[in-house]
């Protein structure tokens, strides 16, 4: 896929408007998905990928192959996005804000094994910040490695591998929350 | 637990980590078997994050949204490039007008030359006559020794200098008695010249 992208983008260098479309039906679910899962926005959402293709057509004759296509593409998008949040004076969670919560969640898995699952993880992925939740979507639902993760959000991979192990213990944290109140 | 060994475990799951820290995080779970039900719950939580329904995306209108973009981009980008409606224009419309400038000081400077000058405050051409003649002076004379030497001989300068350095006074005095008297001044005048009697528009 990698290859196919790579080849759209040096036609879309050229003005070529039907790479652009392909290029667009090639990551348009799984960009909005990354996008609209920090604003909660759906027409936020739609603008920031629309301004990200846009930039695509822009700027491809910039990509130079250092990375695959994706990771290049969801740092347009992750840096739109924390833009857009940034304006609407969303405060983002540093790292050093970030308390250690302590693993006191022996039922945490067991939550996840509940007919509840889908309502308790986007319930405590709601409550994660969006600079730990991009993390997080990044790693389960891309599947991309952490060196890929820090290119895309800019930032040491070393950054990335905490950010992670932060999210994980504020999901276990919030699960074992939802198991206690419906208990 | 180690926090390294634990930090690795996500990346683990999802298949991505090196060879070298794959066998690492292998070897931290023979060694501590509790680090199973981690994995376990980082399984389950991946697999859940990736059923997370979101809304539709915009598909094929989010697409016609993109090319209408692309065209206005384009529309824009043809815009600053027109003449007339960029500083490209401007630039030349204005080296266009300093040339014609150019042509205009061009044409009209030989008509200054005329010995018809109206001063610019509005003066009236006065009619001079007398004995004219036409005198060059020496490159180095002075302004006030000049001075003296006409009022001596009672001339005026009516007219010049000409682009040669060449001046017309008008005496009213026996010409020739002025004519040696002036040339007789080697060290300020360098030619004179009789041009009899005329009539001169000033």
């Amino acid at each position: 896929m990698n290859d196919k992208a790579v080849l759209l983008l040096q036609k879309i260098s050229n003005g070529d408007e039907q790479a652009i479309a392909d290029f667009y039906r090639l990551f348009e679910t799984r960009l909005y998905k990354f996008i609209q899962s920090k604003l909660n926005d759906s027409f936020e959402a739609y603008d920031i990928l629309n301004e990200t293709f846009l930039e695509v057509w822009r700027k491809a004759d910039t990509f130079e192959g250092r990375s695959k296509v994706s990771t290049w593409l969801f740092g347009i998008a992750y840096y739109k996005t924390m833009d857009r949040l940034r304006k609407k004076k969303l405060v983002l969670m540093g790292d050093d804000d970030f308390s250690d919560i302590v693993d006191e969640s022996p039922d945490a898995v067991s939550c996840l094994v509940s007919t509840d699952n889908a309502e308790c993880i986007r319930h405590c992925l709601d409550t994660l910040k969006a600079a730990h939740r991009a993390v997080m979507e990044l790693t389960f639902f891309e599947d991309m490695a952490y060196s890929e993760i820090a290119e895309i959000v800019d930032c040491p991979e070393n950054t990335v591998k905490t950010r992670m192990f932060h999210a994980k213990q504020a999901m276990k944290h919030c699960l074992q929350k939802r198991m206690e109140e419906k208990a | 637990m180690n926090k390294e060994i634990e930090e690795l475990l996500p990346f683990y799951v999802n298949g991505t980590l090196e060879a070298d820290e794959k066998a690492k995080v292998e070897q931290a779970i023979k060694d501590n078997p509790s680090l199973k039900s981690e994995i376990e719950f980082l399984e389950k939580l991946r697999n859940e994050v990736k059923v997370q329904q979101t809304e539709d995306s915009p598909g094929e209108l989010g697409l016609k949204r993109l090319q209408k973009s692309l065209r206005e981009e384009k529309q824009k980008e043809a815009s600053n490039t027109t003449p007339g409606t960029s500083g490209w224009g401007w630039r030349v419309a204005s080296i266009a007008a300093c040339m014609l400038l150019v042509i205009q000081t061009i044409v009209l400077l030989p008509k200054w030359q005329s010995d018809d000058l109206t001063a610019a405050g509005g003066g009236q051409i006065i009619h001079v006559g007398g004995q004219i003649i036409s005198i060059t002076f020496v490159p180095d004379a002075r302004e006030e020794n000049i001075r003296n030497l006409l009022l001596t001989v009672d001339a005026n300068i009516v007219d010049g200098p000409s682009a040669l350095g060449v001046y017309k006074i008008v005496i009213k005095k026996d010409v020739q008695l002025i004519i040696d008297k002036l040339k007789a001044h080697k060290n300020l005048i360098e030619s004179v010249q009789y041009d009899g009697d005329k009539n001169l528009g000033l």
